[in-house]
């Protein structure tokens, strides 16, 4: 059957489209053919799948073709077996018949002789040439064709159609495609059945001798081409995936060596894309295919299926998992294989593959999660490529030119060198290579790194290529090769090509056998080869490997490698970019930035350094960092820009400080202050948060009061390597309550210099609004550079993990409380002092939770009294189980402290005390003397003149303002209000009146204050018009004193007196009597009232208290008597008139002279809302002079209102009262009716 | 060979990383623990794409090179447990009972 391979081949690519065959019966296809083939390809199909499910195909590409054409009917049956494939898949038979008769016998015959085959799938189109306007030859046809239908219908299935010549109607392609279709069904079902049926029987020879695969893979891909024909594309795609199964299985299987392939001219070429590139009898051997061939073949098939699937995602992962598997095979395969064969097609078929992939994706049509798929998998094939061109660039020499990224790194030194049987050698005649190559190793600097950084080269040879190259010479010993390298020297050629400073010229020379050209041009048999003859042995070997001029000219020079490289590297990195593979991308875009950097376009590279840079920050790498931002610094420091440079600075401080040495580390640091303290184009605040660190201390926060200034000490934490002068520090807090920071920064007072790792700085804190703060930022000033510091470190050293952490302490550091009282002060008395005497005054001073320390008292005494400044002031502690055994004299306290209690005497000056700094903390009393001064006379009651006393009176007020806090910031003041009162209150009256004249007169002492007084003496000094009986000077018996009077009691002295001649009359009104009283008081001033203190020494403890008193004269004798008349009528009413009548008599003789006169003047007094006087008010009326005489006296007065009033008065102006006697003695009222009722208005009845 | 272990913070920050190579070349491992976070952050995000190895803390083979293959294991608290080996035969089940990776996780 592998005979067939070459047919079946030929049949395959000349067979497109499944063909339907017509049977031309009535010779009518030349008339039917254009409007049949109009309905090609088949709009709508619908076809079984292997599975049997129905599926709808579109377009499916068919031909007609005569059954008389001679592509039908020169094959042989069994070609028509072998080859069922391209055989029709639907018969129309075309007829026409316009007499029944004719049907009957000749049309009907011969009919029933093409459709007796089976195997065909036939259906009639019966056409209808009968003009619509010739009834009679329509009827006709339609007759001819119902007897068709009736002869070769059959239930189950319909086989006719009625084509009308002259304008077929649109149902007659419905029906003409849906029979068509149910025909090529059928005809297609049949044939999948017959082929899997026979790969069904050749599979289970599989392990017999007989088993062939060509046959195998002839059945499969008969079917497969089967369904891709009537574009089942799903079902040919699992064909082809079972044949590469099968046949993995088949190739692996052991046995026979077979042929790889891949010896051909142009085989280096990958041909995944191209199923035709070579004709498959090539390839077969033993009725088996070449691995190298096969396997692209069936990728190929299976790829062009995918795309016209519309799946290019899919050949992509495919071919990516294609091209890595088979890079495996290639590998295995290696000996037998041209030198770097496998390098060369992995980065054809990576370039392919990206081609056609990218040509067939429509991005717009895809799901996004499809296109970030895509572009991942294209970037994983550029990759792949970017790896495998590099690998043939540093074979040939350019490896001194690639970068020694991590990412190269990772790549190259992990890949294993190229196994070739026999390294190449070098040709004869290259000496001038060999010495270019030679120039180019020799030439070929390490970049320089800022910072005067040196680190070893990452490697990018798995193995030192010298080694290996020459250990693959069969013919070499390998004893010979220890001349070239030190064994002990792990490094690879990158080490070598970049020496280090330590290792001396002539061991460098040595060890890479790059020494100065020599004038050997042949290579001695046993002699190693030199790396630079390495090169150009693999440049020579790899022009004979690649077939494709094109291919070398990326690696002819190291401008085009470069090219190469940067548009492998950038379509990498953009379609990383594209996917999810960020990290890839950035990644990549850093050895993009290194080109950039080569060729000094600074400008890209920061920016794409800045990317990798951004992303390693991120997220921590730092060990990838410390490779990279070095480059980026220095690209900043090129293009001037000076904010960046600084900024990378820092970060490179930042790192953690072994990835760098302490001599790079400083470097750094006197990049950041010589920028600091340089004129700066721009200067822009530094963030080193990373840097400078800083955290509160771990004790409970700072607890401040409203309005307190404090201090407050943070640490901080420098990393910088050495010390660091900052020209200022400011902290900045920030309410933990809201965001802002809406504080102003606090200046440090001290803390100059950092010095490396914990610094303890102190913040002086001026008084904050109450609430709970946390740090917020740390600036300050480098130079002229000020810099800015979120960084809070946890509390512990520099060194631990946790030394950074960005997260905002919610730790606050501050506590400023609400407003409250810190202190109060309340008076220590609350009863009554003694008035104009020098009275202590407590004050309970308590600090609430709070210092008083240095605190400072104001006492501003007011109007009325004062502070008597000589005196000390006494402040003693304070409290309830204290007891108080402060006598009546304060002085006798002495400043000496127990452990209970503690006095002490202060001065006071201009009305200020200090606190004592032991008081500060403790509630204290403190004592000042007063004197309330008043400097009216007391008067004591009588029932003449009842005196009212005010309480107000005695009260003085006190401002008290007491400064206190650190810095005098509290201020508390309140007004106290203090009671003075006299000892005494003395109240007189007359207890009785003796016959002789003598009046008893009683004295009251009540004793206003809470202490014991003792009279000692009292003595009443009378006015004129009283005076004492007897001798006595108006002094009690002197065996009554001392009298005790008790708080709030009284007691009663009783005078003796009678009234003497008058005097002047004004003068007896206006004299009063002094009592004298002869005093002391024996009180606790913790109570209240108290002894006076003393002002000297000498000051006698006696007091005495004045108090005046008046004493009112009797009236005894009247002169003049005024009586009221009664009324003349019953009762008085509102609006009549009525008369009022007094009668004026005279007693006696008067003894005024004033009195004597003969004309009294009276006048009636009336309340002009109650009455109306009709007449005079007053007049003078004579009344004789002798006893007895009388006269009335009458004025008419009206009556204005009803009810119970006053009448009106008659008073006598020119005579005392004491010398009237008015009958009645007090006012009284009179009964005035309302007017009577007025019927002036009524209307009689 | 195994050439590497690392474990990886829940912010893809390194907490710990170890390479077993002869050469001072550690470096080149840093890079490629780093960029197969790319396939972790992909298998994370995109769990429909990958839903049989969501089911498990083992994440399998993330990373399948010509010349080496990195194997993660994440776990409950996104840390992420990252091997890389040299030896191309090894399977996942191998990976899964690497005895050197289960001490780590355990350690954790």
């Amino acid at each position: 059957m592998a005979n067939y391979l070459a047919q079946f081949q030929t049949i395959k690519s000349s067979c497109d489209r499944i063909v339907v065959a017509v049977e031309d019966v009535s010779d009518l296809w030349l008339n039917v053919k254009e409007s049949f083939e109009q309905r090609l390809p088949v709009k709508k199909a619908c076809l079984n799948n292997k599975a049997r499910n129905p599926v709808f195909v579109e377009n499916l590409p068919a031909e007609f073709i005569q059954t008389t054409d001679s592509r039908l009917r020169s094959r042989f049956p069994q070609d028509q077996y072998l080859f069922w494939f391209r055989e029709p898949y639907a018969t129309v038979v075309l007829v026409s018949c316009e007499d029944l008769d004719e049907f009957k016998t000749i049309l009907k015959p011969r009919l029933k002789l093409i459709v007796q085959n089976d195997e065909r799938e036939w259906f009639i189109v019966f056409v209808s040439k009968a003009h619509p306007s010739n009834d009679q030859a329509s009827k006709m046809a339609k007759r001819v064709y119902a007897r068709l239908e009736s002869d070769f219908n059959t239930k189950k299935r319909e086989r006719c159609c009625k084509f009308d010549l002259h304008g077929p109607d649109a149902e007659f392609w419905d029906d003409f495609d849906s029979k068509m279709v149910d025909c090529i069904r059928n005809t297609l079902d049949r044939r999948v059945q017959f082929y899997e049926e026979e790969i069904r029987r050749l599979s289970e020879q599989r392990f017999t001798p007989i088993w062939n695969f060509c046959n195998f893979f002839i059945l499969k891909e008969s079917l497969a081409f089967m369904f891709e024909m009537t574009n089942l594309h799903e079902d040919s795609l699992r064909e082809y995936d079972e044949l590469e199964l099968c046949y993995s299985e088949s190739v692996n299987s052991p046995g026979k060596h077979r042929e790889f392939g891949g010896l051909d001219t142009g085989d280096d070429q990958a041909v995944l894309l191209n199923p035709g590139f070579k004709a498959l009898t090539q390839i077969v051997q033993d009725d088996v295919f070449r691995e190298f061939e096969f396997r692209q073949y069936i990728f190929a098939c299976q790829a062009k299926l995918l795309f016209k699937l519309h799946r290019p995602i899919e050949v992509a992962a495919r071919g990516y998992a294609f091209v890595v598997s088979f890079s495996k095979t290639l590998a295995l395969q290696e000996n037998g294989l041209p030198f770097c064969f496998r390098e060369v097609w992995v980065i054809t078929a990576c370039m392919d593959l990206i081609k056609a992939t990218t040509s067939h994706y429509d991005g717009t049509a895809v799901a996004i999660d499809s296109e970030k798929e895509f572009c991942r998998i294209q970037g994983d094939l550029y990759s792949l490529c970017r790896i495998k061109f590099l690998r043939l660039a540093y074979l040939i020499g350019y490896g001194v030119e690639i970068e020694k990224s991590p990412v190269n790194s990772a790549s190259l030194s992990m890949l294993p060198w190229p196994k070739p049987a026999t390294w190449p050698s070098i040709p004869l005649d290259s000496s001038a290579e060999t010495m270019a190559k030679e120039k180019m190793i020799l030439q070929a600097k390490s970049r320089e790194k800022i910072f005067n950084i040196h680190r070893k080269p990452l490697p990018l040879e798995p193995s030192l290529l010298l080694r290996e190259a020459n250990r693959r010479r069969a013919f070499l010993s390998v004893g010979n090769i220890s001349e070239l390298y030190d064994s002990g020297d792990g490094s690879g050629l990158d080490a070598n090509s970049k020496p280090s400073p330590n290792k001396s010229a002539s061991n460098y020379m040595a060890r890479t056998m790059s020494g100065p050209a020599t004038s050997e041009t042949s290579l001695p048999v046993d002699r190693p080869m030199r790396l630079s003859e390495i090169h150009v042995a693999a440049e020579h070997a790899l022009k004979q490997t690649v077939s494709d001029p094109n291919f070398m000219t990326s690696l002819s020079s190291l401008e085009e490698f470069e090219k190469r490289y940067m548009e492998l590297t950038k379509g990498a990195a953009d379609n990383y970019h594209r996917s999810w593979w960020k990290r890839h991308g950035v990644v990549l875009d850093g050895e993009i930035a290194a080109l950039f950097f080569k060729h000094e376009n600074y400008d890209l590279a920061a920016k794409s350094y800045e990317k990798v840079c951004a992303l390693y920050s991120a997220e921590g790498w730092e060990e990838l960092l410390a490779d990279v931002l070095p480059d980026l610094a220095e690209c900043q420091k090129i293009l001037n820009d000076e904010a960046g440079y600084l900024t990378s600075c820092v970060k490179l401080l930042s790192l953690e400080s072994g990835l760098f040495s302490s001599k790079e580390r400083q470097a750094f640091q006197s990049e950041v202050v010589r920028l600091a303290h340089s004129e700066m184009k721009h200067p822009v605040p530094l963030d080193v948060s990373s840097l400078i660190t800083f955290a509160g201390n771990p004790a409970p926060p700072l607890e401040l009061c409203d309005g307190d200034p404090g201090t407050l000490s943070v640490a901080v934490w420098s990393a910088f390597p050495d010390d660091i002068t900052l020209e200022s520090l400011s902290l900045r807090l920030s309410a933990s309550s809201s965001a802002d920071e809406g504080l102003k920064a606090i200046k440090s007072s001290d803390a100059r210099v950092l010095v490396p790792g914990r610094n303890i700085i102190t913040f002086d804190i001026p008084p904050q609004k109450p609430g709970s703060y946390v740090l917020g930022a740390l600036t300050g000033q480098i130079g002229k550079l000020s810099f800015r510091s979120h960084g809070f470190s946890q509390d512990g050293p520099v060194d631990t993990d946790e030394f950074m952490s960005f997260e905002k302490p919610t730790r606050p550091v501050l506590k400023v409380r609400k407003p409250r009282a810190l202190v109060d002060i309340t008076p220590a008395v609350s009863s009554a002092l003694l008035m104009n005497e020098l009275q202590w005054i407590g004050l309970i001073v308590k600090p609430i939770d709070y210092s008083l320390k240095d605190g400072i008292l104001h006492i501003d005494a007011g109007a009325g009294l004062k502070i008597e400044s000589s005196q000390m002031i006494e402040i003693e502690t304070y409290g309830g189980d204290v007891e108080h055994v402060g006598g009546t004299d304060a002085s006798k306290t002495s400043s000496s402290s127990t452990d209970t209690r503690k006095v002490e005497k202060v001065p006071i000056e201009d009305g200020k005390i200090k606190i004592p700094d032991w008081a500060s903390d403790v509630t204290t009393l403190v004592w000042f003397p007063v004197r309330a001064i008043d400097d009216t006379i007391a008067r004591g009651a009588s029932p003449a003149s009842p005196q009212k006393q005010s309480i107000v009176d005695g009260m003085r007020m006190i401002a008290l303002k007491l400064e206190f806090g650190v810095f005098l910031n509290q201020v508390f003041e309140r007004t106290i209000a203090v009671h003075f009162t006299n000892p005494f209150h003395v109240s007189t009256r007359v207890v009785d009146k003796c016959y002789d004249g003598t009046l008893l007169l009683q004295v009251i002492l009540h004793s206003e204050v809470k202490a014991t007084l003792r009279v000692k003496d009292i003595w009443l000094d009378l006015q004129s018009g009283f005076e004492h009986t007897g001798k006595g000077d108006g002094r009690p018996t002197s065996n009554l004193f001392p009298l005790v009077i008790a708080p709030s009691s009284r007691a009663g002295i009783l005078f003796v007196i009678r009234l003497s001649a008058l005097g002047d009359m004004d003068e007896l009104e206006k004299a009063d009597s002094m009592l004298n009283i002869k005093y002391g008081i024996s009180g606790d001033r913790t109570t209240g009232a108290h002894s006076p203190v003393p002002v000297k020494p000498d000051d006698s403890e006696e007091l005495v208290f004045k108090i005046a008193v008046k004493l009112k004269r009797p009236v005894l004798d009247p002169c003049l008597a005024v009586g009221f008349l009664p009324f003349s009528s019953d009762c008085l009413r509102v609006g009549q008139l009525v008369n009022m009548r007094w009668r004026v008599e005279r007693l006696k003789n008067p003894e005024d002279a004033s009195l004597l006169a003969d004309e009294i003047l009276y006048q009636v007094d009336a309340n002009p809302q109650n009455w109306m006087v009709a007449g005079r008010k007053c007049g003078h009326v004579s009344l004789s002079n002798e006893q007895g005489s009388r006269i009335e006296i009458t004025v008419t007065c009206v009556p204005l209102v009803s009810g119970y009033v006053h009448p009106p008065q008659l008073g006598l102006p020119h005579v005392g009262e004491a010398n009237i006697s008015c009958n009645p003695a007090g006012p009284h009222l009179v009964c005035v009716l309302p007017p009577t009722l007025s019927t002036s208005y009524c209307i009689p009845a | 060979m195994i050439v590497c272990v690392a474990v990886v913070g829940h912010q893809n920050n390194p907490l710990y990383l170890q390479s077993f190579t002869e050469a001072d070349d550690a470096l080149k491992l840093h890079h490629v623990v780093h960029c197969s976070l790319d396939v972790i952050d992909e298998r994370v995000n995109n769990p429909k794409r990958n839903a049989p190895a969501l089911n498990e803390t083992f994440l399998g083979l993330l990373y399948p090179t010509e010349n080496y293959k990195v194997y993660g294991y994440l776990t409950n608290t996104k840390v992420k447990f990252i091997m890389v080996t040299t030896d191309l035969d090894v399977k996942d089940a191998d990976a899964r009972n690497v005895s050197y990776l289960n001490r780590l996780i355990l350690w954790f």
